[in-house]
């Protein structure tokens, strides 16, 4: 279907403050310390990395144990081109890798040289460690075969104990290209032209901001172009005093709904030019554009709203949109 | 249809900041003191349904697949309700209606939030494109609301201080409460700031690590139960949209018919 | 699990929406809208006569929470109506509606599911489900798993070089949703002249250490299999959720299934939280088009498939106990 609508990047971006607990916090304060640890189930099974939990039985796990430093490698998969995320710059697999002393399998890393024949299940590998370690799993940088580490590298005593990992930053970063619809790209489309357009529901007859593909009560598009004024009716409001991160003015400021005139439903918006205490509902406001330059497909073309000087409206013509 | 009994109850204590656990200990605390009460075993559960609003608060997307373990769910059904603030009644709900269906027999329930490990307000307000931003957060979008009713009820001003007053007087009674504010009186409640005008701080709900789960049976496990069980007498659910033209936000009729669907 | 005396449920009718590799048209409630629409038609209900309304969708692969509630719109809840979501698979949804009228009350439920995977990333967003100690800071994403598991199938001598080059490929990425209705017993029949009976519904989870697992089977299919009923009478069609090519010869093995004697469709590349539904829609298609006397569905969550669902359906109702 051909549409030009409106697509826009948007980054879920955000770092996590985790707690680890006392399993968790244990293994991530013996990788600070180069040591590789499990944990004993009441079967007798060593799980590494230590899982808090049984996953037979759901009890808590037992006393940890040393494990590796060397394992085997059960199965691996390659992975050509590396992202920056990833612990290893050139090609490298990702595997899973059974700590001598473990009946189960750890997920990492393992660098065999950027060369893909190189790596294999059944290959016994022994840790890298980084040079600065901070309590993660990352510490572990990645395995690399155990013969070209007994060579290469000097195997230290872990003689620190720097004791357990109590917190972990956690950072996540997606990226998406958000999509406008058609109905929502009509909108937004009118608004960069300092006009406002709803959608009328053939059924409910009543105008829609923005338009919609489907009219929540009656299950069909409410999208019969209808262009609202842009003025009309504060039907309630609240006055922000909390300070945030998001917010557009420093607080106090008054966020109001605000009833279009045509329009059957408010919209949100904020309100200036006039003091917080004196919004109230049924007021009359319009609203203040930015200047043209500025307009685009977007809300924010209302810088905010404004009284419009017009004698308050009757509690009675709001109250059915409370 | 079976009848469902409530044979055991736990719940961590909610704190602003449980820095002691991981996530999977937040839950298994709660579920393990649930079992606890009900005097069963981790192997006596059939089922597990788990409830939690947005996964953004904590950043583990559909964390059934991550807590399977703490739950001790391995090699048994679980769901994950997600019915945004609504959810830990429908969890428990769903949760019922298994038992009520005759599908399980003793189904373990928890629902959760670890929001000290991001923050709330933005997990609710993110600057997404293209999409209407919620003001301040849950705070913001409800306070408008607040006024309304207050307009049209035309409740006294002091009747949220009041309600507030009442819930924290009852939460002293709750060791596991995050509130529990000695002396806790009307003019404590005024005194404090004023956030989302009309809604004043100790008239918030605080931001909570926490957690709480219930072992629920049929008539066999309820026979069982140390204790008299807590019988499931009525169960019941209403949505409408959230915005539609003339909907009543002040008193939705979703929430009267619901009511009214419970108590039939 | 079977079906309680007096109390036979069945899919009586299926819509999706045609499949499209990335849909810039729609917002949410209008990708639920027309299938909803269509399936209620289909089944020649009144939306006013639902008993219950239940979705499946994830906020991560939409970018936004509470994307769900957006979505309600397009059931138009009004009057108020008994609703419930889970941020699973449809399939999940379905279980759901099933065991709600199991409950005796209600006759009828909707279903339904909406994804739009082109929006994200979807092996990285896939990996915001995994451990958030050990595993989401190696940035190690959902294909790459799914290639651990390829190989360990080629190692177990069950698996070649075609399942290794459908996980380079990586999963094909698509927008959409799907719709069903169920119905319980006389209204099933009156619905539908072929109602797909739900003979077994049943699904399980395996552990989430991926380095615990026997990655060359899948037990939790096998377990919801057994509680499913699904063995004892091999299925004339089966359709199975897999996203590539080693995923199915897992499933067939946990399945039991025979391709000489079952017909085993290969797998779309449908929207994920949509595919799970869409397999349990096709199948039941099958019976309601009178193609097929048994069918076999299955839907997966997790990495690794962790987590697994079967559905075993009928154009014959169980008899009553």
């Amino acid at each position: 279907m051909q549409h030009d609508g409106f697509e826009a990047p948007y980054r879920l971006e955000y770092t996590y403050r985790r707690s680890t607990g006392p399993v968790i916090g244990r293994f991530l304060g013996a990788l600070r310390d180069r040591r590789l640890e499990g944990v004993k189930t009441s079967a007798g099974r060593v799980l590494s990395p230590p899982g808090e939990y049984d996953p037979e039985t759901g009890e808590d796990v037992g006393a940890p144990i040393d494990v590796g430093p060397g394992g085997v490698v059960t199965t691996w998969t390659w992975i050509a081109e590396p992202k920056p995320l990833h612990p290893v710059a050139r090609p490298f697999a990702w595997a899973l890798v059974r700590l001598d002393g473990a009946d189960t399998a750890m997920l990492h890393a393992v660098d065999v040289g950027g060369d893909s024949g190189n790596i294999r299940t059944g290959l016994r590998v022994s840790p890298r460690w980084r040079a600065v370690r901070t309590g993660s799993i990352r510490d572990l940088e990645c395995f690399v075969p155990e013969d070209l580490s007994a060579r290469t590298e000097v195997r230290t005593l872990a003689t620190e104990s720097s004791g357990p990992v109590a917190m972990m930053p956690s950072s996540v970063q997606l990226d998406y290209t958000i999509t406008a619809g058609r109905h929502l790209s009509t909108y937004l489309r009118a608004l960069a032209t300092k006009r406002i357009v709803g959608g009328r529901c053939p059924s409910c007859t009543k105008v829609y901001l923005p338009p919609r593909g489907a009219c929540p009560t009656c299950g069909v598009p409410a999208d019969a172009e209808t262009e609202v004024a842009d003025r009309g009716t504060v039907t309630t409001f609240c006055i922000i005093r909390i300070p945030f991160d998001a917010a557009p003015f420093p607080p106090p400021y008054a966020s109001v709904a605000v009833l279009l005139d045509g329009a059957d439903m408010p919209i949100f918006h904020l309100v200036r030019g006039v003091e917080p205490e004196e919004v109230r509902m049924g007021m009359r406001v319009r609203a203040v554009w930015v200047p043209d330059a500025e307009l685009g497909p977007t809300l924010a073309s209302i810088r905010w709203f404004e009284p419009s000087g017009e004698p308050d409206a009757s509690y009675e013509s709001i109250e059915g949109h409370l | 249809m079976n009848r469902c009994a409530i044979v055991g109850i736990g719940q961590t204590h909610h704190k602003a900041k449980r820095q002691d656990v991981s996530i999977a200990g937040l839950v298994h605390e709660a579920a393990a003191r649930a079992l606890a009460d009900a005097e069963m075993t981790w192997k006596d559960i059939d089922a597990v349904v788990i409830g939690k609003a947005p996964d953004m608060f904590e950043g583990v997307m559909m964390p059934e697949l991550y807590l399977a373990d703490a739950l001790g769910a391995v090699g048994k059904p679980i769901l994950r309700v997600h019915t945004a603030g609504s959810v830990g009644g429908s969890t428990a709900i769903v949760a019922a209606q298994t038992v009520i269906a005759g599908v399980h027999k003793r189904v373990l329930t928890v629902a959760f939030e670890k929001q000290s490990e991001s923050d709330a307000m933005w997990a609710l307000s993110p600057k997404i494109p293209f999409q209407p931003q919620l003001t301040a957060g849950a705070g913001g979008y409800f306070a408008p609301l607040v006024r309304a009713y207050i307009r049209r009820s035309k409740a006294p001003d002091d009747v949220g201080v009041a309600v507030a007053v009442k819930d924290r007087v009852h939460a002293m009674r709750n060791p596991y409460a995050h509130l529990r504010i000695q002396g806790i009186d009307a003019k404590m409640v005024r005194d404090s700031p004023m956030l989302w005008d009309p809604i004043r701080y100790l008239e918030t709900c605080p931001s909570s690590d926490g957690a709480c789960a219930m072992v629920l049976t049929d008539d066999d496990g309820a026979k069982r139960s140390p204790r008299p069980p807590a019988w499931v007498h009525g169960l019941a659910t209403r949505s409408e949209p959230v915005v539609f033209a003339g909907r009543d936000q002040v008193n939705p009729r979703a929430g009267r018919d619901c009511a009214r669907d419970v108590f039939d | 699990m079977s079906s309680v005396a007096g109390r036979a449920i069945a899919i009586v009718s299926f819509a999706e929406l045609p499949p499209a590799e990335r849909d810039t048209t729609r917002e949410e409630a209008e990708l639920v809208q027309p299938v909803v629409a269509e399936a209620l038609a289909r089944a020649g209900l009144d939306r006013k006569d639902v008993g219950f309304v239940c979705s499946g969708s994830c906020d991560y692969l939409i970018g936004r929470p509470f994307s769900f509630v957006a979505a309600l719109d397009g059931v138009a809840p009004w009057p108020p109506i008994r609703e419930s979501h889970v941020e699973m698979d449809g399939a999940w949804a379905l279980y759901e509606a099933w065991v709600r009228l199991r409950c005796g009350d209600i006759d009828t439920a909707v279903v339904y599911a909406y994804g739009k995977s082109s929006l994200g990333d979807l092996p990285r967003v896939l990996a915001q489900q995994l451990d958030p100690y050990y595993l989401a800071p190696l940035g190690v994403d959902a294909d790459a798993l799914a290639g651990l598991q390829a190989r360990a199938l080629v190692d177990a001598g069950r698996a070649g070089e075609r399942e290794l080059a459908s996980v380079r490929e990586g999963r094909r990425i698509s927008d959409g949703a799907a719709a069903i209705v169920l119905a319980v017993g006389d209204v099933a029949r009156r619905l539908a002249k072929r109602p797909a009976w739900i003979r077994g519904i049943d699904h399980r989870i395996e552990t989430h250490q991926l380095g615990a697992r026997d990655l060359t089977r899948s037990s939790s299919t096998r377990l919801a299999a057994e509680h499913a009923g699904a063995f004892g009478r091999n299925p004339d069609v089966a359709l199975l959720h897999a996203a590539f090519a080693h995923e199915e010869i897992i499933l067939k093995d946990a399945l039991g299934l025979d391709a000489a004697t079952t017909e085993i469709p290969p797998p779309r590349a449908d929207p994920m939280i949509v595919a799970g539904l869409t397999r349990l829609g096709r199948a039941a298609s099958r019976i309601l088009d009178g193609t097929a006397g048994r069918a076999l569905a299955h839907a997966t969550s997790g990495p690794c498939m962790q987590q697994n669902l079967v559905c075993v359906l009928d154009g014959a109702p169980e008899v009553a106990p």
